[in-house]
């Protein structure tokens, strides 16, 4: 039961992460491949807020000089809306020089800003305590069940939030965006500040998801913010369903369940070393598979009719 | 009759292709003028000069007395002049009703926080759509509501477009060949359509076209363009007894 508990937290933070890929990539047309870094910045944010001063006691005894996380000691609600709030803002600011540009410029940029945070925490000791990760970082409650529930909290606030927005005018101007920047324009909406609003809330959205891992994994390293994180992301964004979230979150399910945990299911055949490399194969088989037989993914977007949305607009 | 939009000596180019060379016009309120030239004349760049998607190189262009050369092209729709594209762009992926309800502007759902005021967006989508079920109703497209827009035949597409169009509630419209690729009973409706929205609504139009029977049916003045210039502009009868317009243009 335990088990199901963890393997079901971490899927549920990826939902997270994935259904802001989605607003960002699905429903707006913006290739966002830093995942890891604003994933990381609201994770630190979040860690260094709130963890206690005993974890600075203790670098501090191993010698450390000492720095800033475990000086603030604020609770989780605390670092979860700094997460949320500092991981958009950042968004922000990378947006106001690179959103005029086409969407290739933002693919590149936003790798760049996952290494230059990945950089960052690993050399900003009197910040981040570099490459030996902060720990001791406090679970709510400290109670597994209790933050399940507010994981699952978070990611109805996030699925109902970008709901809202694209069944919204909103997201009219967001689709039309993606499909056609001139008619969108010359019909008067502006194209920058419609995309700027996306890309924020889905960057401030990740920065939530982060929070949430630290909080989990009551420990964070530099290390685990890698590009693999945000490729997975992609991966299951795509076989589920791009601009469709319960597809996104089918997606979500099934590879990161998968990956995680999920081949512990599986039978060795005779060389229990192929299992972990056989989860990857596998992942690899079906992006590809998806890619070319089914592009829409598990659950593709569906058109709505003028009276079912009058009904619930 | 107030003149509401002003081309004075817009220059175009493009390398060394003289888009747009020296071209002066005036379109009086509440007229229906008339663009006409052969094709690569110029009337397309022009249009787009007009819109925002080019800035002039030279000259001026002026709406309501404001200088909207170099304006971006939603600042320019915002201000009321909303144009038409040559070859229809719907909006494929989205429906019939989507592409039309995305046209209204200074919707108080297009912010983020306006978004989630459930009561004035509920009140303005159903204003919204009173007018654009009306509208599409007229233009025969009410049927197709539901439809995906890239599923519409070509002359249903131009449709949408103007639809579209109208809907921004402009006090100008630039339409670049509205009855392209329509049939018989279309380009009828088109012409109905805009003769009755300049009646009752008030609307100006400018109307690049090639199919004669609409240009002398409703638009006065006509302008004709050659080569990026003036060539003659007056009435339908003036412009169609002119020597050099029927050289060029009107094949003789």
């Amino acid at each position: 039961m335990e088990y199901l508990l963890t393997i079901l937290t971490i899927v549920g933070i990826y939902c997270i992460l994935g259904l802001a890929l989605n607003l960002h990539f699905g429903y707006t047309n913006l290739p966002n491949f830093g995942i890891a870094g604003f994933f990381a910045i609201g994770a630190y944010t979040s860690a260094i807020l709130t963890v206690p001063y005993r974890f600075l006691e203790m670098e501090i005894f191993a010698g450390f000089p000492g720095g800033v996380p475990g000086r603030i000691e604020a609770p989780f609600i605390v670092g979860i809306l700094a997460a949320t709030v500092l991981s958009g803002f950042v968004g922000f600011l990378i947006g106001i020089p690179v959103l005029r540009l086409r969407e290739d410029y933002l693919a590149v940029a936003s790798i760049g800003v996952a290494e230059a945070i990945h950089f960052i925490a690993l050399n900003e000791l009197w910040l981040t305590i570099g490459s030996a990760g902060i720990r001791l970082i406090p679970m709510p409650f400290a109670n597994r069940y209790l933050f399940f529930l507010i994981v699952l909290l978070v990611l109805a606030i996030v699925y109902w939030v970008i709901s809202r927005l694209v069944r919204s005018p909103f997201g009219r101007v967001w689709r039309a965006t993606r499909e056609d920047e001139t008619v969108t324009a010359s019909l008067g909406k502006s194209i920058v500040r419609s995309r700027m609003w996306a890309w924020v809330i889905g960057c401030a959205f990740m920065g939530s998801a982060g929070s949430l891992w630290a909080h989990y994994a009551m420990a964070i390293q530099p290390g685990e913010f890698v590009p693999t994180t945000t490729f997975l992301v992609w991966i299951f964004v795509i076989v589920g369903g791009l601009r469709n979230q319960k597809g996104v979150l089918i997606g979500a399910l099934v590879i990161i369940g998968l990956f995680e945990q999920g081949t512990r299911f599986l039978p060795a055949f005779g060389a229990p070393y192929v299992v972990p490399a056989l989860r990857l194969i596998i992942i690899g088989v079906l992006l590809v598979v998806f890619i070319r037989f089914r592009p829409e993914g598990v659950l593709p977007e569906r058109a709505t009719m003028i009276e079912d949305h009058m009904k619930t607009i | 009759m107030a003149s509401i939009f002003e081309a004075k000596e817009v220059y175009k180019y493009f390398g060394g292709i003289k888009a747009v060379d020296g071209f002066s016009m005036d379109v009086g309120e509440k007229q229906i003028t008339g663009l006409i030239g052969p094709n690569g004349a110029g009337k397309t760049t022009f249009f787009n000069v007009a819109a925002g998607i080019y800035s002039p190189d030279r000259g001026e262009i002026s709406f309501k007395g404001d200088r909207i050369g170099g304006l971006r092209p939603d600042q320019i729709c915002q201000k009321g002049l909303t144009r038409t594209f040559q070859i229809a762009r719907g909006l494929g992926e989205m429906t019939v009703w989507e592409n039309v309800m995305l046209a209204p502007k200074r919707q108080t759902g297009e912010s983020p926080f306006g978004a989630f005021s459930f009561r004035q967006v509920r009140k303005q989508e159903k204003e919204h759509w009173e007018r654009a079920a009306g509208l599409l109703q007229e233009m025969g497209l009410y049927g197709q509501r539901n439809e995906y827009a890239r599923n519409l035949s070509a002359g249903e597409r131009k449709m949408l477009e103007i639809s579209r169009a109208i809907m921004t509630d402009p006090e100008i419209l630039l339409l670049d060949e509205p009855t392209a690729g329509a049939t018989v009973d279309e380009t009828k409706k088109i012409m109905a359509e805009i003769g009755r929205l300049r009646d009752e609504r008030g609307y100006t139009f400018l109307v690049v076209e090639h199919k004669m029977e609409v240009i002398m049916n409703i638009c006065n003045p006509i302008y004709v363009m050659h080569n990026g210039q003036n060539l003659a502009d007056g009435s339908p009868r003036e412009v169609q007894t002119n020597e050099q317009v029927r050289e060029v243009y009107l094949g003789g």
